[in-house]
């Protein structure tokens, strides 16, 4: 490891800050951890030491020989083993696995701890803190006497500083530690038991039918300490809830004082429901897991004592294709339904007629029947006449027959262009009249003075 | 009389775990203890409901192995055949449900352990030949990517028929029933003796009466089904 990046101890403090830029200040910082097997046996050995002889802290002399002590237990070259010893202490010096207690700097030589970080991996290593049911029940029972005491003072607390030190103190400190032993040693059980599967596995890899009786012998066992873990959960969780909620109830009766412990009371009510829900779903697990494995022992390894059902399986298959065969299977197909009469309108798309709008031009010849006509309509407007009625009935009957209604339109066209509507006639309706030639015509009465001048 | 909790056959048909049980096996679902109401109640109606599923043609299958299934001996009723792609996947499962390793996982496997698999012991020429049969050489991506579905259609038939559950895009649980498909290698003996036995039962055909039209709908109706 480089002795430029930081270690976990050396990190600035994280308070205040949400996860997010936790993990990203962490990352940022480039924290990095090399624990070696031999660091990792030595800091084991240095915590049963100080643990059983009742120090706190080792001189560097007594760790140069705990680490020796493990060289020479674990049987490596023992060549240079002084030198080695030394690096791996500066190695986890660095790391800040162990740490210098007496704070004499370079005067003289110093005593060492292990950092809790040290500490940990220790007790992860060598230290087999798993739960059971005396373990678990010890550590309810304390964390109840400790809930106790808090409602026990918070009754009697008048002041804030008798609150602090009597209530929201031991709840934010002492209970919380306890609950966190819970959850530690259910880590401690939780590793148990993915050994138990492997071991399991492994029974079952190894000789199948004669591992039937030491599977089902630690499926039982497993599952029967999961059972009294989740009894005594149950159980204490139920009474610690009762004394929490007392609490809660004490401190907002004694108003803004109260609020700290109100506060630490939600808090180990929540991580409470954790552990408890710990309890229930690992049982949950293990009896999936369990069932399962009886299941395999029933239906597999008393089906195929000798292991041979597998081969002859995998060899069959080899050869499935050069002569498949298909199994049979009943079936009943949905019965189909018959589709309902479709009632809405069809409405069709507005849209134009289609038409061709490239009509061929047709040639007509020009026989000049329409100058004529013409010429004779002027002339009877020469006569004045009182209606138009008068100048249709006139030219109507030399009309021919399959031009008719077509003239009769120019000719009414040619008579409102010269001559004159009259003014009693606009707006009023019209009588209808027979002009002749099966047509009948609105009439127009037309108006001639002195002063009518024929438009052109 | 039986020694059942049902003295007669209006007691099962009147019991409440009958219609849906009547119905899955009718749809060719293979029930074990794992759909535990069902596979009760079929234990306790066995007798009555034998004679029952007889006059129509099926016959109730209890098998060694812990499951019921109907199996159908006439015409009257519906059957079909499971397509290859069905059976080599069957067989897979079958293999992975023996294997002490997947204790671990709670007998569960993926769907690209399954091709694996299947690559590994039938051969991957042979396989992509027999889910992707085409004239001409195919693009060997398109015919890889033409077995996956292959695998995952006849993944979602064999869980409609109750032979695995599938529990996400990826990971699938396998059931005892899959346990059938060892039946043809079940015994000591030979194995094309063992099959001649079953296919006189009716249980199984060769290749050439398999997937007919009527069978290719009825793997349509169950995929969508699903």
């Amino acid at each position: 490891m480089s002795d430029a990046l930081p270690t976990p101890a050396t990190l600035p403090p994280a308070e205040g800050l949400d996860l997010g830029a936790l993990v990203a200040r962490i990352y940022r910082s480039g924290a990095i951890l090399q624990v070696q097997s031999l660091e990792i046996c030595f800091l084991v050995l240095v915590k049963k030491r100080t643990e059983s002889v009742g120090m706190a802290a080792l001189s560097e002399d007594e760790l140069v020989d705990t680490i020796l002590e493990v060289i020479h237990f674990v049987d490596e070259e023992t060549d240079g083993a002084r030198l080695r010893a030394t690096t791996a202490l500066r190695h986890l010096r660095e790391q800040s696995l162990l740490t210098r207690v007496d704070g004499a700097g370079m005067v003289k030589t110093g005593r060492y701890a292990l950092s809790r970080l040290g500490a940990a991996i220790a007790d992860f290593y060598g230290h087999d803190e798993s739960l059971d049911a005396e373990s678990l029940t010890v550590l309810t029972r304390s964390l109840r006497t400790q809930l106790e005491a808090a409602r026990e003072n918070a009754g009697s607390a008048r002041s804030a500083e008798a609150w602090r030190l009597g209530v929201s103190g031991p709840l934010a400190v002492t209970a919380r530690d306890l609950i966190a032993g819970i959850e530690r040693r259910q880590r401690g059980l939780d590793s148990a038991q993915e050994r138990i599967r492997e071991r399991i596995a492994s029974l079952l890899r190894d000789d199948w039918f004669r591992a039937i009786e030491a599977c089902e012998a630690l499926l039982d066992e497993t599952a029967n300490t999961l059972a009294e873990l989740n009894a005594v959960l149950l159980r204490e969780a139920s009474d610690l809830h009762g004394i929490l909620q007392d609490l809660d109830q004490i401190a907002r009766d004694a108003g803004p004082v109260g609020g700290a412990s109100i506060a630490a009371s939600a808090r180990l009510a929540d991580e409470l429901d954790r552990v408890s829900q710990w309890g229930a779903s690992r049982q949950r697990a293990w009896s999936d897991y369990y069932q399962y494995v009886q299941r395999f022992l029933r239906d597999v390894v008393r089906l195929d004592p000798g292991r041979a059902l597998s081969q002859r399986l995998r060899d069959h298959m080899r050869v499935f294709l050069d002569h498949p065969y298909h199994f049979t299977v009943a079936t009943s197909l949905p019965v189909p339904s018959l589709r309902p009469p479709d009632t809405s309108l069809q409405r069709p798309a507005v849209s134009r007629p289609v038409s061709d709008v490239d009509v061929p031009i047709a040639l007509v010849h020009d026989d000049g029947s329409a100058l004529d006509l013409e010429e004779r309509v002027k002339a009877l407007l020469a006569l004045r006449p009182e209606s138009l009625v008068k100048v249709l009935r006139a030219v109507v009957a030399s009309l021919p027959e399959e031009t008719r209604y077509r003239d009769v339109g120019r000719v009414t066209e040619q008579v409102a262009a010269l001559a004159r509507l009259s003014p009693d006639d606009r707006g009023l309706p019209r009588d209808w009249q027979d002009v002749g030639g099966d047509l009948e015509v609105e009439d127009l009465a037309l108006k001639w003075d002195s002063k009518t001048r024929r438009r052109k | 009389m039986f020694d059942s909790q049902f003295p007669s056959l209006l007691e099962v048909v009147d019991d409440a775990a009958f219609p849906e049980a009547d119905l899955a096996l009718r749809f060719g679902r293979h029930i074990d203890a794992d759909e535990a109401t069902m596979y009760e109640f079929l234990r306790e109606a066995q007798p009555h409901l034998e004679r029952f599923y007889q006059r129509y043609g099926y016959e109730l299958v209890h098998a060694q192995a812990g499951f019921f299934f109907l199996l159908p001996q006439a015409e009257k009723l519906g059957r079909r055949h499971l397509g290859l792609a069905e059976m080599l996947v069957g067989q897979v499962l079958a293999l992975t449900y023996l294997d002490p390793s997947t204790v671990d996982t709670g007998g569960a496997i993926t769907r690209s352990q399954v091709i694996e698999m299947l690559s590994h012991i039938v051969g991957e020429n042979r396989l992509m030949a027999a889910l992707h049969p085409r004239k001409r050489r195919a693009d060997e991506r398109v015919a890889q990517e033409a077995v996956r579905r292959e695998v995952d259609r006849a993944l979602r038939a064999l869980a409609a028929l109750g032979f695995c559950d599938l529990v996400d895009d990826e990971n699938v649980a396998i059931r005892a029933s899959v346990l059938r498909f060892v039946e043809p290698v079940q015994g000591i003996g030979d194995p094309r003796e063992a099959l001649q036995t079953l296919m006189a039962g009716g249980q199984a055909v060769q290749e050439g009466v398999a997937m007919s039209d009527e069978d290719e709908e009825a793997l349509d109706a169950s995929a969508e089904n699903d």
